[in-house]
């Protein structure tokens, strides 16, 4: 079966509906949405303009299986919340002790 | 289209462009909707590094967790990779293999396997017992050399300018392993690259006069990819004031040593054309902390939805066969996913990438390779 290819179009942007909301009210719709889908080992703690919710990982997931839990989650929040919603978890700066002598900070993209 | 290279005397060295119409029934495969298998795997026997590169995209790269890789894993992997029909292995990706006690044992059963094997190393713990050990299984391995000058290398690639019996290092096995080759006729590349950001254009001529000194086969000068939250600080704009330094380095080439510039990363800069990424089904890469996911730009912890596995934890074969591979592999093929801003630039599938999103668009159609193969065709 020839395979279907979706080069040209684009990735759904959050609505204006959502995008009019402030930014507390957006973490706990996406919050609340987590506690009632018993997504437990996830917290919503910042979102973008782009869409980007990001996600700190109460506790760890083997790589196994966090991928398909978090597009599971994301899959739904998509389907339930907004579509031009995605997820990122929160990045970790590297452990490597040499070269964390550059300084180099992982840019999280949101403000702490 | 003719893939593009550069002669040597030992055929046609392609460094930027990619080689999938050598492949030819792997694309017609993937186009008719078969899992295929990559043809090439770029991997880290470890995390680990001696260096601390200004410009290292493994700072960018660590994941939940680090695993050890013992031998057996390795070796384990090595023998999945020849059951599905990999092609080639390259030990670069996010660490210093070289520093692995599989690195030896990995090299030697790949090439029994019958994949070609390649290396990056910044050659500081590669002296001979370990290098005629490994030189006649390799096919190409690519010497990080931050810069032609010992002050200017031991300040970008270590703690700083007085640092420089690392250059030293590096300089005496990499000559080593030139002399290796040549005594011995060996089949193999050797190549050293400079990782090029906008503040080192003074580096750039002595960097390839350090090629041709070294007599290697190549010095490649390439970009520097950054994460798509612009970590590293690379300016990509900045970049052209040293074009025409670059083009006066690669007017150096002798008949031995070819100085290359990747043109075309240098000018994709991070403008990616593609918002589909379909290069991880044809080039993987998989981490020195045992993570498997589709490309280095989504080892971060912060990628994790991308995240298929970890060959220390279970079989390669059996997460090459899970939905969850294909379920990584589709979602960065869908339109849920835009490369244009939800990855880091000039991923190492990048050229692969651009040539199927041209093909698949029709814009230009991959056609089938005829003649003779270019150099390390099964490195995409």
């Amino acid at each position: 079966m020839k395979k279907i290819f979706d080069p040209f179009t684009d990735t759904p942007k959050p609505t204006h509906e959502w995008r009019v909301k402030e930014k507390k009210d957006q973490l706990n719709i996406i919050n609340m949405f987590i506690i009632d889908n018993k997504y437990d080992s996830l917290e919503a703690i910042d979102i973008k303009e782009s869409g980007e919710v990001l996600i700190r990982l109460n506790k760890y997931l083997p790589a196994s299986s966090r991928g398909d839990y978090l597009l599971n989650f994301e899959k739904e929040l998509k389907k339930i919340i907004n579509p031009g919603l995605y997820v990122m978890i929160e990045p970790m700066g590297d452990k490597n002790s040499l070269r964390k002598f550059r300084g180099i900070q992982i840019n999280k993209g949101y403000e702490e | 289209m003719e893939v593009k290279g550069i002669d040597t005397n030992e055929g046609k060295l392609v460094l930027d462009d990619h080689k999938l119409s050598y492949h030819y029934d792997r694309l017609e495969a993937w186009e008719n909707g078969e899992r295929i298998a990559p043809i090439s795997v770029d991997m880290s026997l470890t995390r680990a590094c001696g260096a601390m590169c200004s410009f290292c995209y493994a700072m960018m790269q660590e994941s939940q967790a680090r695993s050890s890789i013992k031998i057996d894993h390795a070796l384990q992997l090595v023998d999945d990779f020849a059951e599905i029909g990999i092609k080639s292995v390259s030990l670069v990706s996010d660490g210093e293999s070289t520093l692995s006690k599989a690195y030896i044992p990995f090299i030697i059963r790949a090439k029994e396997n019958g994949l070609d094997v390649a290396n990056a190393t910044n050659a500081w713990e590669w002296g001979p017992e370990k290098v005629d050990q490994v030189l006649p299984h390799l096919t190409w391995v690519r010497f990080t050399v931050a810069a032609g000058r010992p002050e200017s290398y031991a300040k970008i690639m270590y703690k700083g300018p007085e640092y420089t019996d690392v250059f030293d290092k590096a300089i005496k096995n990499i000559s080593y392993a030139v002399a290796l080759k040549k005594r011995l006729n060996l089949n193999v590349t050797l190549g050293i690259q400079m990782v090029l950001t906008p503040d080192l254009i003074d580096e750039i001529i002595p960097f390839a006069q350090l090629g041709l000194d070294l007599g290697v086969d190549y010095a490649v000068i390439k970009h520097c990819s950054d994460d798509e939250d612009g970590s590293l600080g690379i300016d990509y704009e900045a970049y052209e004031p040293s074009f025409d330094l670059i083009k006066k380095a690669e007017s150096m080439s002798n008949d031995k040593t070819k100085i290359i510039a990747k043109w075309n990363k240098i000018l994709d800069g991070n403008k990616t054309s593609y918002k589909r990424f379909y290069g991880p089904q044809f080039l993987l890469q998989i981490s020195g902390s045992g993570l498997v996911a589709p490309q280095g730009v989504f080892f971060n912890a912060k990628h994790s939805k991308l995240h298929i596995g970890n060959y220390t934890e279970e079989r390669f074969l059996d997460i090459f066969k899970s939905e969850r591979y294909w379920r990584a592999m589709n979602y960065l093929a869908s339109s849920d996913f835009d490369a244009r801003t939800m990855m880091g630039s000039l991923p190492i599938s990048h050229y692969v990438s651009v040539a199927l999103d041209n093909h698949v668009k029709g814009i230009n159609r991959i056609e089938q390779g005829k003649g003779k193969k270019p150099l390390h065709h099964n490195f995409l």
